[in-house]
């Protein structure tokens, strides 16, 4: 099914920017990606990148498209360098229209103005890779807004390589940590930085992972309501960014060595 | 086809001392390897992604790389795998020893499956671990060290220890099979039921053994042996084999034989198709960037449209013209000075070979008819000419060939039969071409000192001035002056403008009498003016009249690549080196103790 032909592709998103930041860090790990549209279901980028380390499902139902005109399920594998190069310049106020007829696809930024800019790329084929279901059980949970999450992740990328998160009975910590130093943020429901949150059932937990993998999220986080970080010990996080119109995007990063 | 199929074969192979045996093992695991993913299957036994002259990237993965990739894969600190490296001393082993024992947390998000979903982690095909590894080199530039590694860590992941071992090791460049070119050929031969020489001959004409196997398995044998030179697909060199005595190479040869001068520079397949040119190297990689100067001299003077010849690109002193050394050359490897290099280090290509003009092949015709197509489809220019040879039957005017190219700054010679079964044994050393070079290489470690006894007028940027000055050193026995070389490198500008000014006042309008010298100059001087030379090493000169006989007899001792250091006001004619310590230098040079006596 992937890059299957003669297929009537055309839906209009409201934030481009959404599929800039998705697109451009899965360029960071992968060549190609399928982005399986459904009449129904609206559509769905799935990808892992080859050292199994982080998965990103990225899930936006066909109610949060401005227009949605899908005559079939179908995969469209596109080039990721070529396609984040199209997307680079698109801003806040840019709408984005994705077009294909299962040959090419064809990227549209729509700005407020009415300024059009369409970039045209020729569907690749690919060999479909089917990504396999996680079984996690993860039983810390803690929530908070996109906007607070986004500025931790900012400020943490800038100090460190490694992200620590501990989970206490009182609050979430999230430490980078260097050769040079360490800085930390604590989310916490008394402070109101967590607004609901399910401790650990006894005693802490903390568990590392490298930071280079949160990239996408520190960026999504930003055009995000909220953000549910998900944690067990010597496990995966799942953490998921609840955006407008029910799209959501989750990722799962594995944990790191020591 | 399955990874795991060809890593076992190769656990086979790295058992196998014997080659027959390795050859039979091979051939058998061509025999069940489908024909469209063979070429993959003989790069990878071979060690390589592809053929270097393709000039495509390397793989370009580390050793802390290869330690990053097998911590992240297996679930361990990249510490312990340094630890086991140290006890192991090869990744390889150790990313088997690691994948084989039960990591002791579970990593990677392949650990947290949902029950059920194991069977979807696939099983490697030789597809996926060659696609990954072609994406793992054509990953460049800002953060391809990261892509890199994480490529490689996924591939690790899913592999099995065996093949995670072979993985590691044609990433670390070592398979450790003990395999080489000639036994794949064999297996080839064995598999697909044909002889090694008609897989070699294809092999040396298309030097590709992906290609070749692809070719055999796909269409077989016939479709080898209709193979033909092309334009830009490189061709193995014929080799030369070596020896010192002038009697017994035309011995090996046959008489009469092309004497042709060894020049000191790079050998290069120059091939044109068109307006397009390409250069490879001896070891067939794709230089063409090196030489942007040979490739408009090979568009201009190759009077075929398709055409493939040889010859010899070599360094001259734009100044007098002179070949410079080899090292010289070196200066055109960096790709972002290409230009200016070619401004201070011209170069000139000296053609020996032909073999492929228009779609005729001429590998397969002797050698006489090679030079004759040579000649015809060569327009001969001071940069771009055929190499200087004799064709002779006699070993003393060899040995006298042999003198006058070192004199010229060449090594030596390549003695080249001419019979009729004197064809290009395309990547084989044969007695067809013999190299006769000296049998030693000294190094001047200590400059000396000669009179200005002549002079030759300059070109080009020295018009107007001296190109070159004739140096002498001092006999006392004689009180003669016996020339040594021809110096013109070294003088700065501001020497080469001060130079006619400087030596006015010794001007003749003859050879003083006490200068012994077989050159012609264009000017001579009385000895007066003394310099300090220095230069590669000292060699015999059958033109220069120092120490003439003293070795051997008709041949003089000189100086290879001169260079001027400094003028030596302080000293006069007759304080100059003599020629009695130039001899005496010569012979430490060649560590032989003062008074043993040689002889042709």
């Amino acid at each position: 099914m992937l890059g299957c032909r003669e297929v009537h592709v055309h839906f209009r998103f409201a934030d481009a920017r959404l599929w800039r930041y998705v697109l451009r860090g899965l360029a960071e790990y992968l060549d190609v990606v399928g982005i399986r549209v459904h009449p129904e279901e609206g559509v769905r980028i799935k990808a892992m990148d080859p050292s199994h380390v982080m998965l990103v499902d990225l899930k936006i139902p066909r109610s949060a498209f401005d227009e949605f005109e899908v005559d079939q399920e179908a995969i469209l594998a596109v080039n990721l360098e070529m396609a984040a190069k199209a997307l680079r310049r698109a801003t806040k106020n840019d709408k984005l229209v994705v077009m294909s007829d299962g040959v090419k696809i064809t990227f549209g930024l729509v700005s407020k103005g009415g300024v059009e800019r369409y970039f045209t790329l020729p569907l690749v084929a690919a060999r479909e890779e089917e990504i396999p279901e996680l079984s996690l059980d993860l039983n810390i949970v803690a929530k908070t807004l996109g906007p607070i999450f986004a500025t931790a992740l900012s400020v943490l990328e800038k100090a460190g390589d490694i992200l620590k998160i501990r989970a206490t009975p009182e609050a979430l910590s999230l430490t980078a940590i260097s050769e040079l130093g360490e800085i930390e943020f604590e989310f916490s429901v008394t402070s109101g930085t967590l607004i609901d949150y399910q401790p650990p059932q006894d005693g802490e937990v903390t568990v590392g992972y490298s930071l280079e993998y949160f990239d996408i999220l520190a960026k999504v986080s930003k055009m995000s309501d909220t953000i549910t970080i998900k944690l067990g010990p010597d496990m995966p996080c799942e953490i998921t960014a609840e955006l407008t119109s029910n799209a959501v995007l989750r990722t799962y990063i594995a944990p790191r060595v020591e | 086809m399955l990874f795991s199929d060809i890593a076992m074969t190769l656990e086979i192979l790295e058992k196998t001392p014997s080659k027959t045996q390795q050859a039979t093992t091979l051939a058998q695991l061509f025999r069940k390897t489908p024909k469209e993913v063979i070429d993959k299957v003989v790069y990878f036994i071979q060690g390589v992604l592809w053929p270097d002259w393709k000039g495509l990237p390397e793989l370009g993965v580390g050793e802390k790389g290869i330690q990053k990739a097998i911590a992240l894969a297996v679930g361990v600190s990249e510490s312990e795998v340094e630890k086991l490296y140290k006890t192991l001393g090869d990744y390889g082993r150790v990313a088997e020893r690691l994948k084989a024992s039960k990591p002791s947390k579970a990593m990677g998000l392949l650990s947290f499956l949902k029950p059920g979903a194991v069977e979807t982690r696939r099983k490697l095909t030789i597809e996926d671990v060659y696609n990954t590894l072609v994406k793992i080199a054509m990953a460049q530039g800002e953060g391809s060290r990261d892509t890199k590694i994480k490529l490689l860590a996924g591939l690790l992941m899913d592999a099995e220890p065996r093949e995670a071992k072979y993985i590691v090791r044609f990433v670390e460049g070592r398979l450790r099979l003990g395999v080489g070119d000639a036994t794949i050929m064999d297996g080839l031969a064995l598999a697909f039921r044909t002889t090694r020489d008609v897989v070699e001959r294809a092999y040396n004409i298309y030097p590709d053994l992906g290609y070749v196997a692809k070719l055999l398995a796909e269409e077989g044998e016939a479709a080898l042996r209709k193979l033909k030179p092309q334009p830009g697909i490189p061709i193995r060199p014929m080799l030369a084999e070596r020896a010192n005595d002038p009697r017994e190479i035309l011995e090996k040869t046959g008489t009469p034989a092309l004497a042709e001068f060894k020049y000191d520079g790079e050998r290069a397949q120059i091939h044109k198709k068109g307006d397009q040119i390409w250069i490879y190297s001896r070891r067939l990689e794709n230089i063409t960037y090196q030489y942007p100067d040979v490739v408009e001299m090979a568009r201009k003077y190759i009077k075929a449209n398709e055409a493939i010849v040889e010859g010899e690109i070599v360094a001259i002193d734009p100044e007098t013209g002179d070949f410079r050394p080899f090292q010289e050359l070196m200066h055109r490897k960096r790709k972002k000075d290409i230009y200016e290099a070619m401004k201070e280090y011209p170069v000139v290509v000296r053609l020996f070979d032909c073999l492929y003009v228009d779609g005729e092949d001429l590998t397969v015709k002797p050698l006489p008819v090679r030079r004759e197509w040579l000649q015809k489809i060569i327009e001969e220019h001071d940069e771009f000419k055929l190499a200087e040879g004799i064709v002779t039957n006699n070993p003393k005017e060899l040995e006298e060939f042999f003198l006058r190219a070192i004199e010229s700054g060449c090594e030596g010679l390549v003695v080249k039969a001419l019979h009729k079964d004197s064809v290009y044994q395309a990547g084989v050393r044969g007695w067809l071409w013999v190299k006769y070079k000296r049998d030693y290489r000294g190094e001047m470690i200590e400059p000396v000192d000669l009179v200005v006894v002549g002079a030759f007028y300059g070109k080009g940027r020295r018009a107007g001035s001296y190109g070159a000055l004739l140096m002498a050193a001092y006999d006392p026995d004689t009180d003669t002056f016996k020339t040594v070389c021809k110096v013109g490198s070294g003088f700065t500008d501001e020497d080469l403008v001060e130079l006619p000014k400087k030596l006015e006042p010794y001007k003749l309008p003859y050879k003083h009498p006490k200068v012994d010298s077989e050159m012609e100059a264009d000017v001579w001087f009385e000895p007066a003016i003394v310099a300090e030379i220095i230069g590669a090493e000292l060699t015999l000169s059958p033109i220069h009249t120092c120490c003439k006989g003293w070795v051997k007899p008709g041949v003089g001792i000189s100086i290879r690549f001169p260079r001027f250091v400094r003028w030596r006001p302080d000293k006069g004619p007759r304080d100059a080196t003599t020629t009695k310590e130039i001899y005496e230098m010569y012979l430490r040079q060649q560590k032989k103790p003062v008074g043993s006596s040689e002889s042709i």
